[in-house]
């Protein structure tokens, strides 16, 4: 497991900006709980490390046995999620990565709740050291066991197509579209193959043969463990190489919107640049890769700050922009409404659940307080917000914080939509005693909270932004009692 | 783009017929057969009995020096088995007709289903392009040799027909 404390909090909140705005929100909003799990996030394991009885193998055997006894109601019911995969997935195309790191990540989630295993991580087969089917996939009776295929136990898959040597070759090919597959403009056009779809995965579909060979193929097991060795390779490719993804806003900014279910068996909509950070907030992988030395998705901070600053998208065109009279301050536990006289027509593009267009809040030459044990919580709509308003009001929209404490000198400005950290030439007056750290700017998406409120009604023309400060850790004290803001402003943005 | 996707369409039409004319179906053919020979820019055709093909390099469309990629694009499976194949496309120094024994491997791939067209974009390597554009290598001797395998070669031949579009040096997207 890497050291988180190399990153600081703030890393995390420009990173998340330079992401994109959608998975920002994601992160922001469960800051407060979320630090202790992102640490202790679970490991995706080699299969072929783990022992027979390995509890990761047993919960696995466990979800699918549970997923295959649902109704067919139920969308976690294993048929149904093979259905998802027939109908939904992209090959061929640039979407090919992102969806199935969706697919897996609910998947996951699926059979964390099935099983009441909440630190299941699924395993990978690591088929370029491993070329057979890995022994927990054979015998009658076995979960696990699909008897469609043709590859036996003793068939060994050929070193040309999975074999270290074509590993190797994959994880050197910088361009995304060559490593990821060509774009595309439709979430089934088939464009291109990248070298890792193409030859990898669509070999090691077809080594197993049976299901493996059609798109119902997640109706073998192994279909799981092998594409999860396909997200390992791009985490690899992407995170710990610092190959950056296309920053084409038409690729981050896609929305798999009526594809996938959560452990509950809800609809889980997602956006592209949310899944940019699953394997850094929700994952992280065993190594895969020959070279890859330790268990360490990033290798330092210097490589996790290119990621970031370089990622998709690194092009935000705003629209339209209303300035707030900002608030100077905000008090610790007091609301700091401002007040925006919008036309709701305004927001008619971004109320467009299909469109590509979102309402951001941008927060900028924030002043970081010397303590940074306090973060300042968003509502839309809700003057009268305080520390108890619970962050499932439908007026919440996110959080920001300050994580850890060091001194960053070397911050320089970066390219993309964040504007450049500025130093601190002196603190406002009336705010707590500020640090010497450079003011930041923090982006919040709004806009589900903006559609949810126009679904219930209760968007009017005057919107209210209210930013409350609250401390970190809900029964401890903070000694911050003010957080020094600078400019606020409402934005419409296209991606 | 939309030029060269229509002179390949064009290109292509131009072929149709003598392609599907050529779709036989046969019993398994003998490793040992050397790859069949192509005229230039005539679609490739490989099938079970058929496996292996070449053309002259001087077949390819576009330039190689600044290319980035070669482009193979499988435009037409006929794969009722779905028996399961992988492609192998290689760079072979030697005379036509004459075997070469140890052939540069371009790049290889598999389609997903196996009876899926797909487009594949190879690498152009330093090592093929220094093998492409050296003074020294007569280009009258390079030749593309695509081969079609059974990923299970312990299973017999099921008839399979597969077309290939002429192959193009591209530069990469980006």
């Amino acid at each position: 497991m890497e050291d988180l404390s190399l990153f600081s909090r703030r890393d995390f909140m420009k990173g998340a900006t330079a992401l994109g705005i959608t998975g920002l929100a994601v992160w922001s909003g469960a800051c407060e709980s979320a630090c202790e799990k992102i640490k202790n996030r679970p490991t995706r394991r080699n299969i072929a490390n783990l022992p027979a009885n390995d509890p990761i193998i047993q919960t696995y055997k466990d979800a699918v046995a549970a997923m295959k006894a649902l109704p067919n109601t139920d969308g976690r019911n294993w048929d149904k999620q093979a259905d998802i995969h027939n109908n939904k997935c992209p090959h061929q195309n640039w979407w090919f990565l992102p969806w199935h790191r969706a697919y897996l990540a609910n998947f996951e989630s699926i059979c964390r709740k099935l099983t009441g295993n909440n630190d299941f991580a699924l395993p990978y087969w690591n088929w370029s050291t491993s070329p057979s089917i890995p022994a927990p996939f054979w015998g009658n009776g076995n979960p696990l066991f699909n008897n469609t295929r043709s590859a036996t136990q003793t068939s060994v898959a050929s070193s040309l197509n999975v074999g270290p040597a074509k590993i190797t070759e994959i994880l050197d090919q910088t361009n995304f579209f060559l490593f990821a597959s060509g774009s595309a403009t439709t979430q089934r056009q088939r464009t291109s193959y990248g070298i890792l779809e193409g030859t990898p995965h669509n070999y090691i579909h077809n080594f197993v043969g049976g299901d493996m060979l059609t798109f119902r193929s997640p109706l073998d097991p192994v279909f799981w463990c092998h594409h999860n060795m396909v997200e390992c390779l791009w985490v690899e490719w992407n995170l710990n190489r610092g190959n950056p993804n296309t920053s084409d806003s038409a690729w981050s900014g896609f929305n798999f919107t009526d594809d996938f279910v959560d452990g509950d068996g809800n609809p889980a909509p997602i956006q592209v640049a949310t899944t940019l950070l699953f394997p850094l907030l929700t994952y992280q992988f065993e190594p895969c890769s020959p070279g890859m030395a330790k268990a360490a998705p990033i290798r330092d901070r210097a490589t996790l700050e290119k990621f970031l600053r370089e990622g998709a998208p690194s092009k935000l065109e705003f629209v339209k922009r209303f300035e707030l009279r900002p608030p100077r301050t905000t008090d610790l536990k007091q609301a700091a409404p401002v007040r925006l006289k919008v036309e709701p027509e305004a927001f008619r593009t971004v109320l467009d659940v299909a469109g590509r267009e979102k309402a951001v809040l941008t927060v900028d030459e924030v002043e970081p307080p010397a303590k940074q044990d306090v973060f300042v919580r968003v509502f839309i709509n809700k003057p009268d917000a305080a520390a108890a308003t619970p962050i499932d009001d439908p007026h919440y929209a996110g959080s920001f914080a300050f994580f850890c404490c060091e001194e960053h000198p070397d911050i320089k400005g970066h390219e993309g939509m964040t504007p450049a950290a500025t130093p601190s030439a002196s603190a406002s007056p009336g705010a707590a005693p500020a640090s010497t750290l450079p003011k930041l700017t923090y982006l919040v998406d709004v806009t589900p909270t903006i559609r949810k409120l126009s679904q219930g009604g209760s968007l009017s023309s005057d919107l209210d932004v209210t930013l409350v400060t609250v401390p970190i850790e809900e029964n401890r004290p903070a000694e911050t009692q003010k957080v020094s803001l600078g400019r606020l402003e409402l934005a419409v943005a296209r991606f | 783009m939309r030029s060269s996707l229509t002179a390949l369409t064009i290109w292509a039409l131009c072929f149709s017929g003598l392609a599907c004319g050529s779709a036989r179906v046969q019993g398994p053919q003998s490793s040992e057969k050397k790859p069949a020979e192509s005229p230039e820019s005539q679609v490739l055709m490989l099938t079970q009995d058929r496996p292996s093909y070449s053309l002259p390099i001087t077949a390819v469309a576009g330039n190689p020096r600044d290319a980035e990629v070669l482009e193979v694009a499988i435009t037409k499976v006929i794969n009722p088995s779905l028996i399961p194949i992988a492609f192998y496309v290689y760079l072979s120094d030697t005379e036509a007709g004459k075997s070469d024994t140890n052939p540069h491997l371009i790049g290889n791939f598999s389609l997903y289903p196996p009876n899926e067209p797909g487009k594949f974009v190879l690498g152009v390597t330093p090592a093929l392009r220094n093998l492409l554009l050296s003074d020294t290598t007569p280009k009258g001797h390079l030749r593309l040799i695509f081969e079609m395998k059974r990923i299970d070669e312990d299973k017999a031949w099921v008839p399979v027909e597969v077309s290939i579009a002429q192959p193009a040096w591209r530069a990469a997207e980006k």
